[in-house]
């Protein structure tokens, strides 16, 4: 009886590994595996960190993808070791390379490594072609069978996208754990007769690569164009930012009106009173106005989601490295920084793939500055406030989305400008270490819409989650300090008047009154709590009348527009985010570094709404 | 090829990637010498090995990467790597 308990425990820790070239599909292989929902896109280097998850009883692990075993950067020396340690490890007991099928040639010289390895530490060992449907399309059918048997281990071959052999290859899996057999046999482990073996392979296996290059090289033509390329370039990056606004103010419209509609009726139905002004004010006001932000970050994640799984995205890395370049940075900048524009933590963990220390370090630094999902509704809001709804061209370019675009533009343009900076000063000069830029273009594929859908959602519930616990306790809380201890005093008399009284000449500077600096301080905590700090004060002012559009209160009121634009600035500098510290500070191990651009973005942020507050 | 007499020496300096020009094809002949021993392996394993056919289907402007095609991937490799590939055209 023993015995089997300590079976299915030491089964429960037997762990598969999944190790290849980076965009050969090991996470999404991955996430059919487990059913979890790890990060896929089409470019190389997606996956920085092991993940693992569970398929009955077996633990899967998730590798970063890697060139090869000899490493390069630091970086790779990170994945390349942990490569290293789940060989020496007992509880690995199958290792699993993934080759993609329509770049044999390439994934093999990693993959015979990697088997040569396998057979000196004794473990199982199993190639899995993925990417089949791609070859399928093509009408190239690999032949598994000639090919296992020339290298002597197991081959499966599978789609990890349209789950073509993927039950197969479950169902062998206990097996292949317990068996030892699959060990591999002839392995060589000289480098160059691993590149000349595997040329062979994929000679007599793997399918005609030309047909492939040809209909991406069509594209290319026009998207890697001198001129035409740089154009559709910036035309996507101009839709990209527009359309979070466009295509978004339909939904926030019917979310707006249905937040409105719910406090009408709650109200209707509540005796007037402390309870009714409450649920008015806090919840309605407060956590209301924020959630209109929502259907703007589900876009934003929708759009970065198709270009990533498009390919397109290491293009357009390409087309950047030389620009750049002029700034400090890598093309391997560009990806982090755009993806930054959703969230700027996993941003930074991208970071990783750049090769150059120096460049990552920069990269980091400036990624705050790109313009996350959390400054979405300030932006929204105080746009709405005082840019007019002005469209051209049939709807297609319209005045408030041109004023976002210039937002983003602005903190792209200070990100570089403190990049160049930095790169001039010679900060840390001491990593001299300049890598030299290689990047794999992926093929063009279509988007895979289930998991993007799925990432849209997930990102609404994310946003959600994260800021309005927060949210709800700043509006709860300066409701109670706005609306005591006499309502009918007004906020001037209230507890937080007083206290507001006390901060305002920080923030007369900037042309606006204490209020604004209440939910300037409490943004802080998240930005997104702005909005809502607003919300909840203005309810209390006008508690008496139906709630009206956030926007239409803060217009009534009568903040300058010099003032909404030194807002606005602010909002696109300050570093207002302690997730994002704690991230650069574990990134970069230097906690003055992760405190110093909280500083250092603070001052500048209210230097320049300073300045943008006096001219206009 | 290009051969350069310096100090009464003739020195041939080979053609590298850097000077295959766009749309033209050419093997590769090996990698300079003075690269490091992990730079060159890396290079191999990109596929960038002696006898091997590249092709280069597009120069950056302003000295830019360049995109070559290079058994069955497409590569964008930078100036100071395109300098130390070989090739003979
Ligand atoms: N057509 C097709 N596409 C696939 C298949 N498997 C993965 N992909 C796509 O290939 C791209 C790369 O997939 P990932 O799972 O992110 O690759 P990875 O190996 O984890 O990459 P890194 O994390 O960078 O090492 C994504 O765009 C996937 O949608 C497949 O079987 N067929
Ligand atoms: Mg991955």
């Amino acid at each position: 009886m023993s015995s089997t308990v300590s079976d299915n425990h030491k089964s429960a820790q037997q762990k598969v590994v999944l190790i290849g070239r980076p965009n050969s599909g090991k996470s999404l292989l991955f996430n059919q595996l487990t059913g979890l929902q790890q990060k896929v896109a089409n470019f190389p280097g997606v996956t920085v960190e092991l993940k693992s998850g569970k398929m009955k009883d077996l633990t899967i692990v998730d590798f970063p993808g890697t060139y090869s075993l000899h490493s390069f950067s630091q970086d790779e020396q990170v994945a390349v070791d942990a490569i290293y340690k789940a060989l020496d490890s007992d509880e690995t007991s199958l290792i699993v390379c993934v080759l993609d099928a329509s770049r044999l040639e390439r994934s093999l010289v990693f993959g015979l490594q990697i088997q040569a390895l396998a057979k000196k530490h004794n473990k199982g060992f199993v190639f899995v072609i993925n990417m089949i449907d791609d070859a399928l399309r093509f009408g190239h059918e690999i032949d598994v069978q000639g090919l296992s048997a020339e290298l002597g281990s197991p081959v499966f071959a599978l789609s990890a996208k349209t789950l073509i052999g993927l039950s197969e290859f479950q169902q062998a899996l206990p097996d292949l754990v317990e068996q030892q057999t699959c060990t591999p046999q002839n392995v060589s482990e000289n480098h160059d007769e691993v590149i000349t073996q595997s040329r062979h392979l994929a000679y007599k296996y793997g399918m005609n690569a030309n047909v492939v290059l040809k209909q991406q090289n069509k594209i290319d033509q026009f998207l890697l164009h001198n001129w035409l390329g740089g154009i559709a370039f910036m035309a996507i990056m101009f839709l990209l930012f527009q359309s979070i606004f466009t295509w978004a103010t339909p939904l926030m419209d019917a979310v707006e009106s249905g937040i409105g509609i719910l406090a009408t009726f709650v109200s209707g139905a509540l005796p007037e009173g402390v309870i009714n002004d409450f649920l008015n004010d806090a919840i309605f006001g407060g956590v209301g106005s924020f959630l209109v932000f929502v259907p703007q970050i589900m876009v934003l994640t929708f759009i970065i989601g198709l270009l990533e799984d498009s390919g397109y995205l290491a293009r357009a890395a390409l087309i950047c490295h030389k620009p750049l370049s002029f700034f400090g940075l890598s093309g391997r900048s560009f990806i982090p920084y755009l993806s930054g524009h959703a969230c700027a933590i996993p941003a930074i963990m991208a970071a990783r793939t750049i090769e150059s220390p120096r460049k990552r370090l920069i990269t980091m630094m400036t990624i705050p500055l790109m313009s996350c999902s959390a400054r979405l509704p300030v932006y929204a809001l105080l746009i709405a406030v005082f840019i007019p709804q002005t469209q051209y061209l049939g709807g297609l370019v319209n005045t408030q989305g041109m004023v976002f675009f210039g937002l983003y533009m602005t903190g792209i343009m200070t990100a570089l400008i403190v990049s160049f900076v930095m790169d001039k000063m010679h900060f840390a000069d001491g990593d001299k270490s300049e890598m030299p830029f290689i990047l794999e273009l992926p093929s063009y594929r279509l988007p895979h819409w289930k998991p993007l859908m799925y990432r849209v959602f997930n990102s609404a519930k994310y946003f959600i989650r994260r800021a309005a616990p927060v949210i709800f306790m700043v509006a709860v809380g300066i409701w109670f300090l706005g609306y005591f201890p006499i309502h009918e005093g007004g906020l001037e008399n209230s507890y937080l008047g007083h206290i507001g009284h006390f901060i305002e000449p920080l923030f007369e500077p900037l042309g606006v009154d204490w209020r604004y600096g209440v939910a300037i301080l409490m943004s802080f905590l998240a930005r997104e709590v702005f909005v809502g700090t607003l919300g909840t004060l203005f309810g209390i002012e006008g508690a008496d009348e139906n709630i009206a559009g956030l926007a239409a209160n803060i217009q009534n009121d009568g903040l300058t527009f010099g003032a909404g634009m030194g807002l606005l600035i602010f909002y696109v500098i300050a570093l207002q985010c302690v997730a994002t510290v704690a991230t650069i500070k574990a990134e970069t191990g230097s906690q003055k570094i992760a405190w110093g651009l909280v500083v250092g973005y603070g001052a500048l942020a209210y230097l320049m709404a300073f300045i943008v507050n006096s001219i206009f | 090829m290009k051969i350069v007499l310096i100090c009464g020496q003739l020195i041939m300096l080979q053609n590298t990637v850097w000077e295959l020009p766009t749309k033209k094809s050419a093997k590769i002949v090996g990698l300079q010498n003075g690269l490091s021993v992990a730079m060159s392996n890396r290079l191999k394993e990109m596929g960038f090995c002696d006898g091997e056919t590249i092709s280069c289907l597009k120069q950056c402007p302003f000295n830019g990467p360049k995109v070559v095609e290079l058994g069955g991937a497409i590569l964008s490799i930078d100036k100071e790597i395109a300098q130390n590939i070989k090739i003979k055209m």
